[in-house]
């Protein structure tokens, strides 16, 4: 039984709740609800699923070419989402039957309105030599959000940073200095950008102009394939990087080979893994290290069930990511940073066996036990059934 | 067309558990989420060597083996299996102002370790605390009683027997606190938890927080050892094992109707789908106003009830990797909430806007509960405010990162003076979001994390009460924080399970055309 704990509140005042709610809820307009507000309009404007864009012009630079895109207005894009420096894009392709997509770093500073984004000339590069040899000026192309971490943190970085770029890795380095110079980012850049030669520097220009402009800027060239007055030689090394550091933070971006180059020569400088940021890996090739992980020249069976209910059995070759497999057979699949890193390409393993290399292991931890996978870097040991969510 | 029983739009917690039940029971269902993750903001997102939980700090109720509680039930019941592990401490609950700190205290889990406390820091609350255990059971007794009626309640019996039932339901939790002699004191510390709730402690239904607080302080609270998306994943696969089917990153476009029922839903790519029954994780606004394909149906009562509701917290957290072990950062405790004032009024209306003079701010450590959480040698932490206002209306595109960076900096500030964290010189990682981020992820009005308000009119006991009432469209069901069993972790899932049963009976009824 009850005890009499509560006899100063009137137990008739439940009879209170039902008339007090009908009262406030009969007082409010009857317009339909609104639903959206400008916190919703600001989400969706700085992550759109899609931007439609134009190519609007085309530069040529040093075996690659350099491409400005504007927003499709005829296709209902009105604007490009505004990003942080360092930013890469994922665009949209549909080759030979293949749909998929590839990752590239923003050149443009985040306040032009326009995304500009440079393509390199890859050695029988897939994605690479269609893009240019068949974008030009009105060209109409579907890209992602803005996306990737690989941007200036003041509450996490150095306010000075020592940028370590590599052939097209100066792309993001662009955009970040570009950005310097407007006075939308504010931290001190020391670029040393490596290239072979130096006919082969990109953006040579206009990295001396910015750094003319700007005090907060500094470029050093290093050269690996010729000796030349005005240029370091050799390698970007501990002892160069070193000459720079101090207590600043270093941000890599360049081709794998450098990634793994780099990270053993900023061991030796002992920076701790906080002052040492990496752009996405990329699309993961499997290599010395992987020997004896995986079976060369095999073609599994891959059965792929999709979100709208078809089932596809399709070949999956033992030294291409489940991803490309998938692709290859010209079924759309989400992805974006083919690294790993942003889980769009996230899969449920069904059955089947798949090495994810431990470079690119970066899924959530339950995923791991419960069986899913990032199909941009697992690779199959079998034969695999998985389900993908397709756009 | 495919034909369902029940298709559930969003995989949020109650839109997951409702499908997971419901396909249990046998019901041929359907989720469809916009996200290309199950969980909405269950969920959890990996940086460099860490892995953040987006929203989950501890779930109550959940408890083990004599103290299983009813969350725990319904997991076992469904068969759904996820490591959790329990959070020592409730709370530490820390006021200081100016540098003056008027109160720091540590409460335990389990009633005689907090009846102890109470004994030592207020010892003229004993009898208050005890009543507001009986309190809760008496609560309890009523709760049961109205299920069991399924809300057809008889008055005379609810007079004799529920008396104090009747009482509780009809109060706010300071005014249970004062009916119950407590202290002012006693009062003050008993609020702490009142940032869960989203209002202040005089707003807050009494029955709302009788329960979360016995929750918390008898069972104790847990967190999963792989974080929300580890729970939302695992739902989703059991419900998978009952049959229900799922399709990630699609859209729901339209809500179809036909003889004054919901029949279906269309999907951005123009498929079609049948249903006897939509259950909506979305919000009612967003089904009302722009996916019903006919929004004359949508009852005058119910556009007004949108109109007159307010929503709940929208959050702000700012997520850090730190490359430091706890006891080097300086890391004592899972959860403290920290603020300038013991007035949750007061914190209330000023954080309305950015720019409130008080704050009230939450620091969890999942370390202390889970100590191999991130590697050796390091720390992860979230710090959390809420908004009661739409206060990042104002913000462009252009400032969006400055004005987040500066809200982010000025947390790391306050906790690192009031708790002597060594926090910045460690950052290897950071996140931090926003509503806008709730927003983007949620598709939350203004990014509300917490459903509706929990104002007095509009509390549990109000919402309970009138839940077999207030008839939307026949056969169209909401779950998730904007339903009738409130926001948080527990009463979606709890909530999402009821509906299920809800559906179950309308859908084997007269559902069926
Ligand atoms: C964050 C980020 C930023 C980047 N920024 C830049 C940048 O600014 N500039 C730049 O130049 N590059 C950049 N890259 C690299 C860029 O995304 C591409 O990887 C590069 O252009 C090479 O692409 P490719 O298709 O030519 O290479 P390939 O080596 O040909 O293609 C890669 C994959 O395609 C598969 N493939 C081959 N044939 C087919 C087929 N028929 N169908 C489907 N798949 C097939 C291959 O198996 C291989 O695994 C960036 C990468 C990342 C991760
Ligand atoms: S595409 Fe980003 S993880 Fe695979």
């Amino acid at each position: 039984m009850s005890k009499d704990y509560l006899n100063s509140v009137p137990a008739e005042r439940f009879a209170t709740i039902i008339p007090r709610r009908r009262a406030i809820i009969e007082s409010a307009s009857a317009e339909m609800p609104r639903y959206e507000y400008n916190v919703n309009v600001l989400a969706r404007d700085l992550h759109p699923k899609v931007q439609h864009v134009v190519v609007s012009d085309v530069k040529e630079l040093f075996n690659a070419r350099l491409y400005t895109l504007v927003p499709d207005k005829e296709l209902g894009t009105d604007k490009l989402a505004y990003f942080q420096a360092g930013q890469y894009i994922s665009l949209d392709l549909s080759i030979d039957g293949s749909r998929l997509t590839r990752p590239y770093s923003l050149c443009s500073a985040p306040s032009t309105g326009e995304y500009q984004i440079m393509v390199k000339n890859m050695k029988n590069g897939f994605a690479s030599e269609y893009i240019n040899s068949n974008f030009r000026v009105g060209t109409k192309i579907d890209v992602s959000e803005p996306s990737g971490f690989f941007y200036h943190e003041p509450l996490r970085d150095s306010g000075k940073v020592v940028g370590i770029a590599g052939g097209s890795g100066i792309a993001p380095f662009i955009s970040m200095a570009r950005a310097i110079v407007s006075g939308i980012e504010d931290f001190e850049l020391i670029l040393l950008y490596g290239s072979r030669t130096e006919e082969e520097i990109l953006f040579r220009e206009e990295l001396d102009e910015l750094e003319k402009k700007c005090s907060k800027i500094k470029v050093i060239h290093v050269l690996s394939d010729e000796e030349r007055e005005g240029y370091r030689h050799g390698f970007i090394s501990a002892d160069l990087i070193g000459e720079f550091c101090e207590d600043g933070s270093v941000f890599v971006c360049g081709s794998q080979g450098m990634y793994d180059y780099i990270r053993k020569e900023t061991d030796k400088l002992g920076l701790p893994i906080k002052r040492v940021r990496f752009d996405a890996y990329g699309e993961y090739r499997l290599g010395k290290r992987d020997e004896g992980k995986v079976e060369t020249g095999k073609v599994y069976e891959l059965t792929v069930k999709t979100n709208d209910g078809l089932t596809h059995v399709i070949p999956a070759r033992s030294d291409e990511s489940i991803l490309v497999a998938v692709e290859r057979a010209g079924i759309k699949a989400p992805s974006k940073c083919r690294s790993g890193e942003c889980g769009w390409c996230r899969a449920r393993l069904v059955s089947g066996e798949v090495y994810i290399p431990e470079m690119t292991e970066r899924r959530r931890q339950y995923d791991k036990v419960a069986g899913y996978i990032h199909a941009c870097c697992s690779f199959p040991l079998s034969d695999c059934v998985i389900t993908i969510n397709c756009e | 067309m495919e034909k369902y029983d029940l298709i559930v739009i969003g995989a949020g917690n109650g839109g997951l558990m409702t499908a997971c039940r419901a396909a249990q029971m046998g019901l041929k269902t359907l989720v469809v989420e916009r996200h290309n993750m199950p969980g909405g903001a269950a969920t959890s997102f990996v940086r460099g060597r860490f892995e953040f939980d987006a929203s989950l700090h501890e779930i109550p109720d959940f408890g083990q083996g004599e103290h299983r509680g009813e969350l725990g039930r319904i997991f076992d019941e469904l068969g759904i299996k996820v490591e959790m592990l329990p959070i020592k401490d409730a709370f530490r609950y820390v006021v200081e102002k100016d540098g003056v700190r008027s109160l720091d205290v540590t409460f335990p889990h389990g009633k005689d370790a907090v009846m102890k406390l109470i004994s030592e820091i207020c010892p003229d609350d004993v009898g208050a605390m005890e009543r507001f255990f009986d309190a809760y059971e008496d609560m309890h007794r009523g709760l049961d009683y109205f299920g069991s009626v399924r809300g057809q309640i008889d008055p005379e019996v609810l007079r004799k027997e529920h008396p104090n039932f009747m009482r509780i339901m009809s109060i706010s939790a300071g005014e249970l606190f004062r009916a119950l002699g407590m202290s002012e004191k006693c009062q003050k510390i008993m609020a702490a938890y009142w940032p869960y709730q989203g209002t202040d402690i005089d707003t807050v239904d009494a029955s709302r927080y009788l329960m979360m607080v016995y929750g918390y302080f008898v069972n104790g609270a847990y967190v999963p050892r792989m974080r929300s998306h580890s729970l939302s994943t695992a739902i989703v696969d059991r419900a998978r094992q009952f049959g229900c089917q799922f399709l990630f990153n699609t859209e729901v476009t339209k809500v179809l109707t036909a003889n004054g029922r919901v029949c279906g839903v269309e999907l951005e790519d123009g498929r079609q789908f049948e249903a006897t029954a939509i259950a909506s994780n979305a919000f009612p606004e967003i089904v009302y106003s722009k996916l019903l394909d006919d929004k004359s149906l949508v009852p005058v009562f119910e556009r007004k009830k949108a109109n007159a509701r307010k929503y709940g917290f929208r959050a702000f957290s700012v997520y850090l990797g730190l490359d430091a072990p706890p006891e080097e950062i300086g890391v004592e405790d899972y959860t403290v909430f920290l603020s300038s004032s013991d007035d949750s009024r007061v914190l209330c209306e000023e954080s309305k806007t950015r720019f409130g003079k008080e704050y009230a701010l939450d620091v969890c450590c999942l370390n202390m509960a889970i100590p191999d959480c991130t590697p050796e040698g390091t720390t992860e932490m979230v710090l959390t405010i809420s908004y009661t206002g739409d206060a990042w209306a104002d913000v462009s595109e252009e400032d969006y990162v400055k004005v987040k960076r500066e809200v982010a900096d000025e947390l790391i500030t306050k906790v690192e003076k009031v708790m002597g964290y060594k926090i910045r010189e460690h950052i290897e990682e950071i996140e931090i979001a926003s509503p806008v981020t709730f927003a983007r992820y949620m598709f939350s009005p203004q990014g509300s994390i917490y459903g509706y308000s929990s104002e007095k009119w509009d509390g549990m006991s109000s919402r309970l009460i009138t839940s077999g009432m207030e008839q939307t469209i026949p056969g169209l069901f909401f779950v998730g924080g904007h339903g009738s069993s409130l926001s948080g972790y527990y009463p979606t899932y709890s909530g999402g399970n009821k509906t299920a049963m809800q559906i179950m009976g309308y859908v084997r009824g007269g559902g069926r055309r």
